[in-house]
């Protein structure tokens, strides 16, 4: 078996080097004396190789720093004495950061014998608290994917590095003119700084920034003379939030840290529920339309006058507008039609809740309404409260791609550098980037695969990974963090910051030139010391007046960047500290007076602003899945369920049934959507509570090959948008139809059933439980129901009492649906793809699945959530019925499978109540590394990986279990594991803090809490199964006002 | 011979006053002998071989579906997420329901003394067992695992890893393959005098030792009746339990579950005599054909067909009974779940199937009321298929509805077979058909002594010797 198992890790490495076009080592292996060829380390590859990069402690980071560096391929001997702290199948932790979807997320990654595994939140980081968002969880696929290009190309010609080398030599000459530098979204100081050094070199050189998802927040942050400024959110201490079509629970922007601090909004008290209100106002059907308390269906083109009318009421009841915006507020082109009540209702709950609410804008709403929602952010009073404004830009101020296409169209660009981003496929089409492009002589770009943009520039660098190269990072609220690698490139590529160093001719590495760059940073720490706990903790602590040294006027206007880092002491702390200290790790900076802004060009623009469109609208939005594209090839995000449509490796044109009716079209239909000429052929999906005459296309999908193997699905809908993220279309049926595949059919509580006796309505299930707050207050008990159909047990309840006794508790009112948990189980648990063709039939193996039901009315639904695991059934309906008892109880309450026993006869997937219970139905596991070689690398060697034929579910993350109790018996006398210890992966990464795991048998932990609360039930309790995962109710506070 | 009148049914005009005759067209001894014998000792028949190689060739439909299901996964099935068991499940609940007949023919109807049970009772036992044959292939494709099926055995072994015996996939284990094992002893200890008359008959070498190697030495002795006969009626006691218990047994893997629609109190007896439906409807959709095919018409009369048609008409009421109760128990326990399940199964995604049921095993067994039809060989033999297709649906909808859509809307999902399905199910015909014609072809279809045994020379008293007497007498 062993040998077997070297065999074929042997024939993947094989496999990658010939990919790499390395020279085959076939004949020294053959030649090697000793036989050992596991030994042997491959270029970047060997499970040894990674040790020496990632196995050794951050302490030593003179180990590091050759750790990275490639080695010649040799033979090496196993060692004799393991060194401290390398356990093998034990894994190690490191911090880190990156720039994930639009937001920038302090992580934790495990690295398992020097190959990262698995990713989780930083907890010192305040954007991520700990937690993870769905492309997090899923980043980890990206630096296994097996797209990636492993050398440079021009065209399609493979390169090599000499040839990079060389143009990078005299790429840039003399005074820079006519070359120019286009950067994607990311805010990293160090390119900023490396960027400053060229432009000291060459004066006349241009740098462009494409934000393709931010580019309106920014510009809205200009229009009101803030400039680089962005809000970062603290929405836990909001009582009102209005979403001007921001989906900020589920897409965009700081996704993780808005719903930490949402949902800590929502806590409410075992007699009381004082919790904030969210408005949502958005045309499609988000994560946050799902939580909304009051929801109103609008257009994309409507909403701008809808926040002005909601902004002239604001203001109008505040007595005073803030100074120098009375241009504004003539200029606003309120519009309220037909919404009336809900802007009065609006504006009456934002004025009582002055410095208690948050306005937010969202991506694809024009820079006006980004402006206009800072604007009343500053006028509530809300600046310094629940937003915090800072100055994060590394680069503000910096030209656009509208602008470096004007540029090339009137003098003509002749080098033109891509610093990562996919400008060919996301330039709003108006522009003709794809075209501009060939008038330029050299287009250099860099990123991880031949994307669209890297097909037609001539030139195409191969990037690294975020895990797998050095950088730096300021999120939205200033927090800087040192980007670590955790493994020496898989293919030898170079990140952005190295790509620059070529260009300046240096020849530092990336850790070199991140370095450089926080050298300042120190203040009175001597720098070494500062660094190693930068790298432990996975921050940036620094003076007060940290200044990222950016050659002054290098760069247009370079505002004070990297907000304040807060001074730390002198002492240097020894790095093994502990992590968890607890302090900020960076501080806001004071509230920007409102009195200071420049409300000039905000005046102007919402001058400008165009009236709410009337017909058939389409809105692009941000994918949950996908994002705008840059995670298409990760197939877990590819068959991940869409929040609310629940759809699968596909996005589709998504309209209400009202105007599906309208257009005469249904589910599957492919139409033709024209938006100014540009046609994109999509297929229709029918979702209700989209705002009718509204098409909503995500992007992102459709990419096909370009993408890499696991993009074919879906439709391409950035041909047809232009700069406007919603526009007029036409919708034409062509005939042919599309399978779109979902993993959730049924939607309801109470499925109608027609009779030719009449309609037999049921009454609605007893699963997702919840009342408002006004309810609750009077009736806090609600969610306590009598088991319905209580059924009288034959036999005695069995003992599970005693030692540990694991439960779980999932609060309903936190779970925003967001589907990181789902991604966060499939990285941990070896969790398996099975393709799209396998979930059209219902074999998806997740094995914790979020469970969506609409309510209420039909055309304007609510939507709740419901995580749905393993419950670990006291009494499991499953264990019974297993002919081979290949399914039995723990003595700690877990139901267990035992996969070598199990022959598969799927008896315990039928009676199971909650049908969490999966087959491998094929052999999934070797189908999965046949369509990526590289995912073994990524799989969990504490999970078995299942055999084709065998069931599997969820285990409460068992290995963890095991983990922390052989921890514990280690360092402690009794045994017992502390609670807290053990997190499960959902609960760990979950943003909202929506799961509990812990010991019920501990009446003082944190699980045995929340089950004693009122709003704690147990789904089909009816059933006497005992599960040992319970829910908490939820409650909404929907405006009395609106009802 | 008789003056007796008797009507065309094979009734006497008055049958009070006697019973009538079992065996038709004044056959004696040996004419009934030479009958059965017939399309065993004869040439081998073309129509013979058509059919047999048609079944063949449906075996090998079945060969490839399951070498093809065992070499890709279950997944070749159209199984999903909810609905785990699909065709297979209600395939081997199908044919065990067919293989009900035969035993209950030859075991129950022997110890209530229905001595017309003796015509069929040999070709029934022998389908029942190529039922259980095809029953039993199921479960065992049926696991994701096959090659380690020997788990679901207590065998003793190193590890102390017992099968779990509170699964009642486990009992179905037992179940089936005892009531496989006793039905196949009853039928062998019923064929040896047969087998001895065959050995005494054969002209080929191979034949002689063959039919002689199993007739384990019959000589027709006196002491060999008396063993025979008390074993056989050991075997018919030992067996008739054994017919109520397979099929409630079989139910339990519905009835202990707690799905909605399976979870119910009804289903054993409801199991049982839909059983006895489908296995009376399969004995008649062979037996009708055969006495035509091989001339018995004279052994296999109208009145086994008719008396085979009471039944089913009975049984059959039995079944739409337990179709209404279930309704109104499910009404009736006020449980929101079980409501659901059932006005699903009518009016949901699967009513299609909910509605051939009915009409299939309430409506098509109630025409069995008019005599005309009960004494039509042609009608009773389409009805008899209709029973047989219903019968089968009836199990999809028991399996499948409710499993199509339980306790969360969630994991609702629709279930559609896939041609591997399909190839298992017209395969496990092929598998039954390839076993029948080899048995009609090389063993006496009909019970060759019990017949005779109800034949009025096997009465020492009979009048016809008394005649002889008395002609050689004056």
């Amino acid at each position: 078996m062993s040998r077997l198992k070297i065999a074929n890790q042997k024939r993947e490495w094989r496999s990658l080097d010939e990919l790499a076009g390395q020279p085959d080592q076939e004949i020294a292996v053959l030649e090697s004396p000793q036989g050992a060829k596991e030994w042997e380390q491959t270029e970047g590859l060997s499970r040894r190789g990674f040790m020496g990069a990632a196995g050794t402690t951050v302490a030593a980071s003179a180990a590091l720093l050759s750790g990275c560096i490639r080695k010649e391929a040799e033979f090496i001997v196993p060692l004799s004495e393991r060194p401290e702290d390398r356990i093998p199948g034990t894994p190690l932790e490191y911090n880190t950061v990156a720039s994930l979807g639009g937001t920038v997320l302090g992580l934790r990654v495990s690295s398992m014998d020097g190959r990262p595994t698995k990713v989780e939140g930083n907890p010192n980081h305040p954007n991520s608290n700990g937690a993870a968002s769905v492309f997090a969880q899923a980043s980890i696929m990206g630096l296994y994917d097996p797209d990636r290009t492993h050398v440079p190309h021009k065209g399609a010609e493979a390169a090599t590095w000499a040839d990079v080398d060389a143009w990078a030599k005299g790429a840039i000459s003399g005074d820079g003119d006519g070359t120019a530098i286009l950067l994607d979204d990311s805010n990293s100081p160090t390119v900023a700084r490396l960027l400053g050094e060229l432009l000291k070199k060459h004066s006349r050189l241009r740098v462009f920034r494409h934000d393709a998802v931010g580019g309106n927040a920014r510009a809205g942050a200009a229009l009101v003379g803030l400039t680089g400024h962005t809000q970062a959110f603290s929405l836990e201490n909001a009582k009102v939030i209005l979403s001007a079509d921001a989906d900020f629970l589920g897409t965009d922007g700081d996704v993780v840290r808005n719903n930490r601090g949402y949902a800590r909004s929502r806590a409410v008290t075992e007699t009381k529920a004082d919790i904030s209100r969210l408005y949502a106002v958005e045309p499609g059907f988000s994560n946050t339309g799902a939580m909304a308390d009051n929801r109103l269906r609008l257009r994309g083109s409507a909403i701008g006058g809808f926040l002005a009318a909601v902004a002239t009421k604001v203001f109008g009841a505040l007595g005073s507008t803030p100074a120098g915006s009375k241009d504004v507020m003539v200029a606003l082109k309120a519009d309220a039609s037909g919404n009336e009540a809900w802007v009065d209702a609006v504006a009456k709950d934002l004025v009582a809740n002055q410095g208690k609410s948050a306005v937010l804008v969202g991506s694809g709403q024009p820079a006006w309404v980004h402006g206009l929602g800072m604007l009343m952010n500053a006028a509530l009073g809300n600046t310094g409260k629940t937003v915090k404004l800072v100055a994060s830009d590394v680069l503000p101020g910096l030209p656009g791609l509208d602008e470096l296409v004007a540029v090339i169209k009137a003098r003509g660009v002749k080098t033109l550098v891509m610093l990562g981003g996919n400008p060919a496929l996301t330039a709003p089409a108006e522009l003709d980037f794809k075209a501009l492009m060939g008038s330029v002589a050299t287009t250099v770009h860099l990123s991880d695969r031949l994307d669209e943009t890297s097909r037609l520039a001539t030139m195409h660098v191969p990037v690294s990974h975020y895990l797998e190269s050095w950088g730096d990072h300021v999120a939205s609220d200033g927090t800087m963090g040192i980007q670590q690698p955790l493994i020496a490139p898989l293919f030898g590529t170079i990140s952005a910051p190295q790509l620059l160093g070529r260009l300046l001719g240096s020849e530092l590495s990336g850790f070199q030139l991140v370095q450089e760059t926080t050298k300042g940073l120190a203040g009175g720490t001597a720098f070494g010391t500062a660094w190693r706990r930068w790298l432990h903790e996975g921050v940036v602590y620094g003076p007060a007046e940290g200044v990222v040294p950016l050659a002054a006027g290098s760069v247009a206007p370079v505002a004070a960047p990297a907000a304040a880092i807060e001074d730390e002491s002198a002492e240097g702390e020894p790095v093994e500290g502990d992590v968890d200290g607890g302090e900020a790790p960076a501080e806001e900076v004071a509230p920007v007076a409102v009195a200071t802004w420049d409300f000039s060009k905000l005046a102007a623009a919402a001058r400008a602003a165009g009236a709410a469109g009337s017909g058939l609208e389409i809105s692009f939005q941000l994918d949950p899945r996908v994002y705008d594209g840059r995670f298409a090839n990760v197939a877990w995000l590819q068959e991940l369920p869409c929040p609310v449509s629940k759809l699968s490796w596909d996005n589709a044109a998504l309209v209400s049934p009202a105007t599906a009716g309208k257009l005469s079209i249904e589910r599957g239909d492919l139409v033709d959507l024209t938006v100014d000429g540009r046609t994109v052929r999509a297929a229709t999906f029918l979702v209700p509570g989209i705002t009718d005459d509204v098409v909503v296309l995500t992007l992102g999908h459709g990419r096909g090959e370009v993408g890499g193997r696991f993009c074919g699905g879906g439709f391409n809908a950035w041909p047809a948008k232009g700069a406007s993220w919603f526009a007029a279309v036409e919708v034409k049926k062509t005939g042919e139809n599309h399978k779109l595949v979902t993993t959730q059919e049924h939607g309801r509580l109470d499925p109608k059933l027609n009779t030719p006796v009449g309609v037999y309505q049921p009454k609605r299930r007893p699963m997702v439980m919840e009342t408002t707050a006004t309810e609750y207050d009077a009736k806090p008990h609600f969610a306590r129901h009598e088991p319905l159909f209580a059924l009288k047990s034959m036999w005695e309840q069995p003992n599970v009492t005693g030692g540990h006794q694991w439960g779980m508790v999932i609060d309903l009112n936190n779970c925003t649906g967001c589907n990181a948990c789902t991604v966060a189980c499939n990285a941990e648990n070896n969790v398996l793809v099975v393709g799209k063709d396998r979930v059209a039939k219902g074999r998806e193996m997740h094995w914790l699945r979020l469970d969506r039901y609409f309510t209420g009315a039909e055309d304007n639904p609510e939507v709740v959530f419901q995580p749905i695991g393993c419950a670990q059934c006291e009494t499991a309906p499953c264990e019974q019925v297993c002919p081979v008892g290949a399914t039995s109880h723990s003595p700690e309450g877990l139901n267990d499978m035992a996969y070598n026993r199990c022959i598969g006869t799927r008896y315990c997937a039928n009676n199971c109540p909650f049908k969490v219970r999966r087959f491998n139905y094929f052999n999934f596991a070797n189908e999965n590394h046949d369509a990526n070689e590289l995912l073994r690398m990524q799989m969990n060697p504490n999970v078995t990986v299942r055999f084709r034929g065998v069931i599997e579910k969820c285990t409460y993350c068992v290995q963890r279990i095991s983990a922390a109790k052989v921890a514990a018996k280690r360092s402690t006398n009794d045994g017992i594991v502390t609670d807290g210890t053990i997190t499960p992966a959902c609960a760990q990464t979950c943003p909202a803090e929506a799961i509990t795991f812990g010991d019920i048998n501990d009446p003082n932990s944190m699980v045995s809490k929340k089950k004693a609360s009122v709003r704690n039930y147990a789904l089909l309790a009816d059933l006497n199964i005992h599960p040992r995962t319970s829910f908490l109710a939820k409650i909404r506070n929907p405006n009395p006002e609106l009802a | 011979m008789s003056t007796k009148v008797y009507t065309e049914d094979n009734q006497l005009a008055d049958p009070v006053a006697e019973r009538a005759p079992l065996v038709l067209g004044g056959l004696d001894f040996h004419d009934v002998t030479e009958m059965v014998v017939r399309p065993v000792e004869g040439k081998t028949q073309p129509m013979w071989v058509l059919a047999f190689l048609a079944a063949l060739g449906l075996l090998g439909v079945y060969g490839l579906s399951v070498a093809w299901l065992v070499w890709e996964g279950t997944g070749v099935w159209g199984l999903n997420n909810p609905v785990a068991w699909g065709w297979a499940i209600v395939n081997f609940v199908f044919w065990v329901g067919i293989g009900h007949a035969g035993t209950l023919i030859s075991a129950i109807l022997f110890l209530f003394r229905q001595k017309w049970r003796t015509g069929i009772n040999r070709a029934a036992e022998a389908m029942t067992l190529f039922a259980v044959a095809c029953a039993l292939s199921f479960p065992t494709i049926h696991v994701g695992r096959i090659w380690l099926l020997p788990w679901v055995f207590p065998i003793p072994n190193q590890m102390w890893a017992w099968p779990n015996f509170r699964s009642p996939l486990l009992w179905d284990v037992f179940a089936v393959s005892i009531y496989g094992t006793v039905s196949l002893l009853f039928w062998y200890t019923g064929l040896i005098p047969d087998l001895g008359t065959m050995r005494d008959r054969a002209k080929g070498k191979i034949a002689r030792f063959a039919y002689g190697l199993f007739a384990l030495g019959w000589r027709g002795s006196h002491r060999h009746w008396v063993n025979y006969e008390a074993a056989y009626l050991i075997l018919a006691g030992l067996s008739t339990p054994l017919v109520l218990s397979v099929h409630t047994i079989v139910s339990f893997d519905f009835a202990t579950s707690q799905l909605p629609g399976w979870h119910t109190t009804i289903f054993p007896p409801y199991f049982v005599a839909g059983a006895i439906f489908s296995g009376f409807a399969m004995v008649l959709t062979l037996m009708i054909p055969c006495r035509v095919i091989f001339q018995m018409k004279e052994l296999i009369t109208v009145r086994h067909i008719e008396n085979m048609a009471k039944i089913i008409l009975l049984t059959g009421s039995m079944v739409g009974y337990a179709y209404a109760m279930e309704f109104f128990i499910a009404w009736y326990s006020g449980n929101d779940y079980e409501v659901f399940a059932f006005v699903n199964r009518a009016f949901g995604q699967y009513a299609w199937a909910y509605w051939i049921m009915i009409s299939c095993n309430v409506i098509t067994p109630q025409l069995f009321w008019i005599k005309k039809f009960r004494t039509t060989p042609i009608i009773v033999f389409v009805l008899s298929i209709f029973v047989n297709i219903g019968m089968w649906f009836e199990r999809f909808v028991i399996t499948v509805t409710s499993l199509a859509a339980d306790f969360l809307p969630s994991s609702w999902a629709y279930y559609s077979p896939t041609i591997f399905d399909l190839g298992c199910l017209i395969g496990s015909f092929g598998l039954f058909f390839t076993l029948f014609t080899l048995f009609v072809r090389f063993l006496p279809m009909v019970a060759i002594a019990e017949v005779k045994t109800v034949m009025p020379e096997a009465d020492p008293h009979w009048h016809g010797y008394h005649d002889a007497h008395d002609e050689a007498a004056a």
